[in-house]
């Protein structure tokens, strides 16, 4: 292609704190930086990303892209839009929850789900080729006949990870002062409900001891089912809902957390294992969805999340002086494995590839 | 320090093993870890709306008749809302004024279009209010028979008598025997000492302690969870006593369902309850609709084709014994 490609991407919603949203502005700077002609678009635009994207409804008046790009998280109407364009279509697969597991709580994040699941099995045929996060991902979009699907892993924020980062595990944690932590949006398929289980257990074991919870709410229901059940186990006192924080804090929560726990049932990645394993958090982890490709061995994954075996593994991990230094070890050596600066340049090979593909000289 | 990643990796597979092993020894050392994790289970069913504590698992179940009638309806939406968003604006000279007029021809009729949508998604939304809120006060009347159920004394635990009665009536089996809502253990006695082979399972690990203490095989588990865990066909007779009072029919239903499920052909299934009318004043209104007489447990038996035999008993407050033999 003798003139510079240009190439639109497609996201439902952009945030510049979610991590889809860091993921499109990294591949938007990837392809600046393959002199394409890079813009986004987006069906809802944050406050502090309206300068950086257009919505998609202007995206008729706009040149025609040589190459399309869709970020695909969740159903949305730019999907049907972006199906009845006639470019060459790419999907960057970032998994979809499950409809069922909304469902009960919020019928109509349920059906859009849903929706969206359907609307992927329309692109799946509509697109020429793939990135998927995990092997996990990538099950989902050639199950869907997808034939050309690479997994490469999301595109991180490195300033999450710390810069001061420490040498060595911290010493045993103070079994009176114990800090659980989780972070994820407080959402049905993440299972919050199996921690706060799980706590009442390790409470009755280590009295003292708190979990906190970061994330916004997915799901009203489900937040306020929670809280009840806190309240109900008799460890309302014990944890903390801290919501949407700022990069800072969140930096703070990993700092003061002795466990990472994630007890989720479906999540396509799982970024804030690698934050955990990034700060020195030592994991544990259900054996579900993409979580143990995401772990790989550097943290403790459980087949089992009845609480007294999710309490015993926490035990284990906060008073096992080896076994800390060696899950310090391995999540070190993992966050370094799926960091931007290491996983970039695939990123960037893949493009390239694309870019000269047939499908898009034609 | 370990060698290399795989050793390292190893030794981690090693340690979720030996952590799953501890939480086995934790739970078959303190039976009150069994109890906690079950109350825990049924805290978050309370505090989950009704289809969210199974949605939010992986054994995420619906009816099947609910989700397809979802799946049919989300299947229709999904097929209506696919728009064919390629506009037709390949202009050509001289139709521009065709156009403009169809295209003004086109808002008006989208409006009506959209204007009855509207009317259509107000009524449904509003059906969909009216549903959920009867739903809500459907659940709420059926949680009130358990909330009251608590302010009654619990039933009171088998008598001597009533365990030889219950072991006369099984004195045939050949075979284990399992005694729902054993309390104590003194059916489970009576049946050991007539030379049959028993079990006891109780809801309540305070119930059971002074018979574990005394050496009976007696479990902490809820019934039906407990019955459902064993083999078809694999016991000679099932006892059902006590706690089977305080459930309503459809609870007994499936408790008879599996007990049937769990006996051998020649096996027996003896229920042994109190009979309704003698529920004091205050037990007769706080436990309606909880319970069956023995004459319905004989009727409900009958109905699953079994042989059933009603005898006196001689237990002070268990007159009657139902025993029912799979045919």
């Amino acid at each position: 292609m003798s003139r510079r490609p240009v190439v639109h991407q497609f996201i439902p919603s952009l945030a510049e704190r979610d991590a889809v949203g860091f993921h499109t502005f990294a591949v938007d700077g990837i392809l600046r930086e393959l002199g394409a002609d890079s813009t986004i678009y987006t069906a809802h635009i944050k406050s502090e990303t309206k300068d950086l994207a257009r919505h998609y409804r202007n995206h008729v008046k706009d040149p025609n892209p040589d190459l399309i790009i869709y970020q695909a998280s969740i159903g949305s109407p730019m999907a049907d839009y972006v199906m009845g364009r006639s470019e060459p279509l790419m999907l960057n697969y970032h998994n979809m929850t499950p409809p069922e597991f909304f469902y009960g709580w919020d019928a109509t994040l349920g059906a859009e789900l849903d929706h969206g699941r359907r609307q992927l099995a329309r692109l799946c045929r509509r697109a020429f080729a793939a990135v998927a996060d995990s092997d996990f991902n990538a099950r989902d979009l050639t199950e869907l006949k997808l034939k050309r699907v690479e997994v490469i892993p999301v595109l991180t924020d490195d300033a999450l990870f710390p810069t001061d980062r420490p040498l060595a595990p911290g010493p045993i944690p103070d079994r009176s002062a114990l800090t659980v932590l989780f972070v994820g949006r407080l959402a049905p398929n993440k299972c919050q409900h199996d921690l706060l289980a799980a706590m009442a257990v390790v409470c009755q074991r280590m009295p003292g001891s708190e979990l906190v919870l970061v994330g916004s709410s997915s799901s009203d229901r489900y937040e306020q089912s929670l809280r009840e059940f806190a309240v109900e186990l008799g460890i309302a006192d014990a944890v903390r809902f801290e919501g949407s924080v700022s990069a800072r804090d969140l930096g703070s929560w990993y700092r003061r957390a002795d466990v990472f726990v994630c007890l989720s049932e479906h999540e396509g990645f799982c970024v804030p294992i690698l934050e955990a394993m990034a700060w020195g958090v030592p994991v544990i982890a259900f054996d579900a969805a993409a979580v143990p490709d995401t772990v790989a061995g550097a943290g403790v994954v459980l087949d089992d999340k009845s609480p007294a075996v999710v309490a015993s593994a926490v035990e284990r991990v906060v008073s096992d002086e080896s076994l800390r230094q060696l899950l310090f070890e391995l999540g070190s050596a993992r966050a370094k494995e799926l960091r931007t600066s290491v996983v970039r340049p695939r990123f960037r090979d893949f493009l390239v590839e694309l870019l000269e593909s047939a499908e898009i000289r034609r | 320090m370990l060698n290399d990643a795989t050793d390292a990796r190893e030794y981690v597979a090693r340690i979720q093993a030996e952590i799953s092993q501890e939480a086995r020894r934790r739970r078959e050392s303190d039976p009150t870890l069994a109890t906690l994790e079950r109350e825990i289970g049924q805290a978050w069913t309370r505090s989950a709306p009704s289809g969210g504590a199974a949605a939010a698992s992986s054994d995420a179940t619906a009816p099947a008749e609910v989700k397809a009638h979802a799946e049919h309806l989300l299947g229709c939406v999904d097929d209506l809302s696919l728009i064919d968003v390629d506009a037709p604006d390949g202009a050509r000279r001289g139709v521009r004024q065709v156009k403009s007029a169809v295209r003004r021809l086109t808002r008006w009729y989208l409006r009506y279009l959209a204007d009855q949508v509207n009317a259509f998604n107000h009524f449904l939304v509003g059906f969909l209010r009216s549903t959920e809120q009867r739903l809500a006060r459907l659940e709420d009347d059926a949680g009130a028979a358990e909330r009251l159920s608590a302010f009654v004394d619990p039933v009171p635990e088998a008598d001597h008598a009533l365990g030889r009665s219950v072991a006369d009536q099984l004195s045939q089996c050949s075979g284990p025997v399992a005694v729902v809502s054993c309390g104590s253990g003194l059916i489970v006695s009576a049946l050991l000492q007539a030379g049959i082979a028993a079990h006891g399972v109780d809801d309540s690990a305070d119930a059971i302690s002074d018979g574990v203490n005394e050496g009976l095989d007696l479990r902490v588990a809820a019934p039906l969870e407990h019955l459902s865990r064993i083999a078809d066909g694999s016991l000679a007779g099932v006892v059902l006593t006590r706690s089977v009072e305080r459930r309503r029919p459809v609870e007994l239903s499936s408790l008879i369902d599996e007990a049937l499920r769990c006996v051998t052909p020649s096996g027996r299934i003896v229920v042994a309850v109190a009979d309704l009318s003698a529920r004091s004043g205050p037990e007769a209104e706080l436990l309606r609709g909880m319970g069956l007489s023995p004459q319905t447990w004989a009727h409900l038996l009958r109905r699953r084709g079994c042989a059933v035999e009603v005898s006196a008993s001689t237990g002070s407050r268990v007159a009657t014994l139902v025993t029912a033999r799979p045919q």
